[in-house]
């Protein structure tokens, strides 16, 4: 389980490495607690996340409508 | 067992039209109706959350086209994200005085756009029915099924209790009767929060997590 707890395990230590998805997508990057490695979202992956987060945004509209 | 049938009803044709909000239902269904409405809103969400992952999470790639009256079979490849992980890294072979002795790595890995995007299930958890009923009418009726297994017979007694929705006698007084008319209500509380993923997706996301693996950059 990762993205329901903001985080994602560290490449190199597989150590949860917390983050805030709207700060990862201002290009923040977020350091493992345990190796110091950081991790930033590339930049060519940007615009897809920040679609995707528009869509769930409606998506929940749509639920709260319901 | 309980089955309950829900029809939509008619819009009314004419403005003289008075619901019978009074009238007589059993006791079974006015306590399964708002029941049966909230697992209803449980599945539309569920439905819904479900067709936002295959959607907006995977490419829908077609494996083989359709073929007559075969229908075109499709995959789910999950939409890749590319991160950036950047690491300080010691060179053993230079002293710690030494320039670039440490430096700083850059390696890309991917991981899949369903592990960033915060999609906590949201459901409705709490429904709580709460009105009066006026007993108005009980039927009873009995019935001698046959055991499958040993083939006795038992007599079993059922009943049906009838009733109408009436006031709450501590919110209304006894000469306001238009009050007590009016405030004859079911009341309905649905508490909706978010709830933990289907364990479906979790072993997806799990599978993914434990799959991650950091690979150098080229311009490194």
């Amino acid at each position: 389980m990762i993205n329901s707890e903001n985080g994602i395990p560290c490449p190199v230590c597989a150590t949860k490495i917390s983050f805030d998805i709207q700060q990862l997508l201002s290009g923040v990057q977020f350091t493992c607690p345990n190796c110091l490695s950081s991790i930033g979202l590339a930049k060519e992956s940007a615009p897809i996340v920040a679609k995707t987060l528009d869509k769930l945004e409606e998506h929940k509209k749509k639920i709260k409508e319901l | 067992m309980l089955t309950l049938q829900v029809k939509k009803m008619d819009e009314p044709k004419n403005q003289d039209f008075v619901p019978q909000s009074n009238s007589e239902v059993s006791i079974e269904a006015m306590i399964s109706a708002p029941l049966v409405a909230a697992s209803k809103a449980n599945a539309e969400m569920v439905l819904g959350q479900t067709n936002f992952l295959l959607r907006n999470c995977f490419a829908k790639v077609e494996i083989t086209p359709a073929k007559g009256s075969v229908p075109a079979q499709y995959k789910y490849d999950p939409i890749m994200i590319q991160m950036s992980l950047a690491r300080s890294v010691i060179d053993n072979n230079k002293l710690p005085s030494d320039d670039g002795y440490m430096k700083i790595e850059s390696m890309d890995f991917t991981i899949p756009l369903l592990c960033l995007i915060p999609i906590n299930s949201l459901a409705v958890d709490n429904v709580t029915v709460d009105f009066n009923m006026e007993i108005t009418s009980i039927s009873t009726w009995e019935f001698t099924p046959e055991d499958q297994k040993t083939g006795d017979r038992v007599l079993q007694k059922q009943a049906q209790l009838n009733g109408k929705i009436t006031s709450d006698p501590k919110e209304t007084s006894a000469n306001n009767q238009y009050k007590k008319q009016s405030s004859s209500r079911l009341k309905v509380h649905i508490n909706a929060s978010p709830l933990p993923l289907p364990l479906g997706v979790l072993a997806i996301l799990d599978l993914y997590s434990k799959n991650t693996v950091p690979v150098p950059t080229k311009k490194s």
